[in-house]
């Protein structure tokens, strides 16, 4: 199965009247049991590269795949079907809902993939006893630190069982100590049929990544395994 | 998606709260006006229904019930159509009331034959509607007590007419009000003739009764003339309700009023799900970034507007009746009925679809992209 990945694409956009070129003929294949961070400086095309991927936009030209569904070819509902049943995503400023508990944010994505009421009180559970937060089950995310929040994030991508985990800076707003349990929890989902892939500025990933790519300008300029 | 909607309307306490009371205040003042412009409705023709009959003969060109000449039985045609069971004379006009300290209060005389007199005055509180005689013995109502300046109910208390007529009052009733809010006093025609200075066989009204109510039309036809009208009572009740309603400007008053306050409560229903995208923008992105389909997200708002309007229409029940209360105690009417409930929760079904679908079609553009920095 290939898991994630796309090919030729390149992404262009009009700003004020100026053409930009925010991906130019970007080819990119995940497999299994990788974990690949994506890095560059700001405004090299990591975020679009990850949009792409995860299906939130389609190229202007070009394929992009999600565990063999071909996303370019689907449309906005079809791409969130895809999303919903492979995908978990871990972002930069966790976004969770300051109306829920760390539980309820996490049985909210259960219950959109259709999980019974008693599958998602287990599975959240499940999930949140994984990333350390056995204790803070019912805490709204305002009463929990920002490296918590993160985890809950981390346990809301993972409840669902997907195949891929696509995260946008992760660790960059938190502390080192949860930084590096989420790293722990990420390297453990890695195996031969899942993969994850980080957009990032965080040197502390370096040492846990499989494959590094680095974009500059909307191209990849390098894509090497890390030195040891 | 319920759960989500429930604990964020829970978690904006305070947002919510001021929503649903805004919104049922909104929808309280809908309710009430259209009740107050139904009770002013019911109070301008009540008088013809309560008397009843089926065609009301009168002086040519009377297009309400309070402002009719007085027409002669001489001037009716000697040969009425068979299909007439009866005839009642009725005497509606004005006189005046002379208070304690000289000055006058203007009062709607109703005079009424003895076979009316199980009809009017109705919802009787005290005495006995058929001892109203010519004797001068008289009926009011409740809300009139204190403006004739009469005592307790005012049973057995003298009137002072400006004619120097005397009368008393034998029978008091609850909610027999005209439109103008002028006080009624029912009185036997004889009393009525001889207050009002009107020949013996005079009367505003001559009521026929009809073997057969069919056959209205034709007897209207047979009797109206270069001098007399002859409506059917509907007629007459919907050209009174029409000048009193319609031509006061009070109708188009509370029907502007009920659709301004209708639009402010669904202006603040589609605000507050506009604010409800906005505040929650990165939360719904992220949701939609992690596959949510559009109907969920649709779902999502549907719950919240669903549940503030529920507890809206809750309340607004409680306000409207309070209100309506309180209404009724200085003398104004509300009829709050099935009718003004439906165009009520009519107004309120469609803010809340309203704002369902505004919410859902501004919570389907959100972009997931957003939820990358």
């Amino acid at each position: 199965m290939r898991l994630s990945g796309c090919e030729g694409v390149t992404h262009e956009f009009d700003d004020a009247g100026s053409p930009v070129v925010a991906l130019a003929n970007v080819s990119l294949d995940v497999a299994g049991g990788e974990l690949v961070l994506l890095v560059g400086p700001s405004g090299s095309g990591k975020s679009t590269l990850l949009s792409v991927l995860g299906g939130l936009m389609k190229p202007t030209r070009g394929a992009a795949w999600l565990c063999d569904t071909p996303l370019t070819e689907l449309d906005a509902e079809g791409r969130a079907r895809a999303r919903r049943e492979h995908l978990g995503f871990v972002f930069q400023s966790f976004h969770l809902f300051g109306a829920l508990s760390a539980r309820g944010n996490v049985e909210c994505v259960l219950e959109m993939k259709g999980a019974s009421r008693r599958d998602q009180v287990g599975m959240a559970e499940r999930a949140l006893r994984q990333v350390g937060l056995g204790a803070r089950l019912d805490h709204l995310p305002a009463q929990l630190s920002g490296g918590e929040r993160q985890r809950v994030a981390l346990a809301r991508a993972l409840a669902t069982a997907p195949r891929v985990i696509f995260g946008d800076e992760p660790t960059s707003s938190i502390d080192a100590k949860s930084a590096s349990l989420v790293l722990e929890v990420l390297q453990g989902f890695v195996d031969a049929s899942r993969c994850v892939v980080l957009a990032t500025h965080d040197p502390r990933l370096y040492p846990i990544a499989t494959r590094i790519v680095t974009l500059e300008n909307g191209a990849i300029v390098d894509d090497r395994a890390p030195s040891r | 998606m319920r759960r989500v909607a429930l604990a964020t309307l829970r978690h904006d306490l305070v947002r919510t709260v001021l929503l649903v009371a805004g919104l049922a205040s909104a929808w309280a003042l809908v309710t009430v006006q259209l009740g107050l412009r139904r009770g002013f409705e019911l109070a301008s023709r009540g008088l013809l229904d309560h008397v009843g009959g089926d065609v009301w003969v009168s002086a040519r060109g009377v297009k309400v019930i309070d402002d009719a000449e007085p027409v002669l039985a001489s001037v009716l045609p000697v040969s009425l159509d068979p299909c007439v069971l009866r005839r009642r004379p009725l005497v509606v006009d004005f006189a005046q009331v002379r208070l304690s300290d000289g000055s006058l209060v203007t009062v709607q005389i109703v005079g009424v034959d003895p076979a009316s007199r199980d009809r009017v005055p109705w919802s009787v509180l005290a005495g006995v509607r058929g001892e109203i005689d010519s004797a001068g013995l008289v009926g009011i109502d409740a809300a009139d007590v204190s403006r004739l300046e009469l005592k307790g109910q005012g049973m057995g208390q003298a009137l002072r007419l400006r004619t120097g007529v005397p009368l008393r009052v034998g029978v008091v009733s609850r909610g027999a009000r005209n439109f103008t809010q002028t006080p009624y006093v029912f009185v036997d025609i004889e009393t009525a003739r001889r207050v009002l200075g009107l020949p013996s066989d005079g009367a505003s009204f001559w009521v026929l009764d009809l073997r057969d109510p069919s056959c209205a039309a034709a007897v209207s036809r047979s009797i109206q003339g270069p001098s007399l009208a002859a409506p059917p009572r509907e007629e007459l009740a919907l050209s009174t309700t029409r000048a009193r309603i319609e031509g006061s400007g009070i109708g188009l008053l509370l029907t502007v009023g009920s659709l301004m306050a209708g639009a402010v409560g669904a202006a603040a229903l589609l605000q507050s799900t506009m604010t409800l995208v906005r505040t929650h923008l990165r939360e719904i992105a992220t949701i939609r970034a992690l596959g949510a389909r559009r109907s969920e997200l649709a779902v999502f708002v549907a719950w919240q507007a669903g549940i503030v309007s529920v507890l809206a229409a809750v309340l607004a029940l409680a306000l409207a009746s309070a209100l309506a209360k309180l209404l009724e105690g200085a003398g104004l009417s509300v009829v709050v009925d099935a009718w003004s409930w439906a165009v009520g929760l009519g107004i309120a079904l469609t803010s809340t679809i309203t704002a369902a679908l505004v919410g859902a079609r501004l919570l389907g553009r959100v972009d997931p992209r957003e939820v990358l920095e």
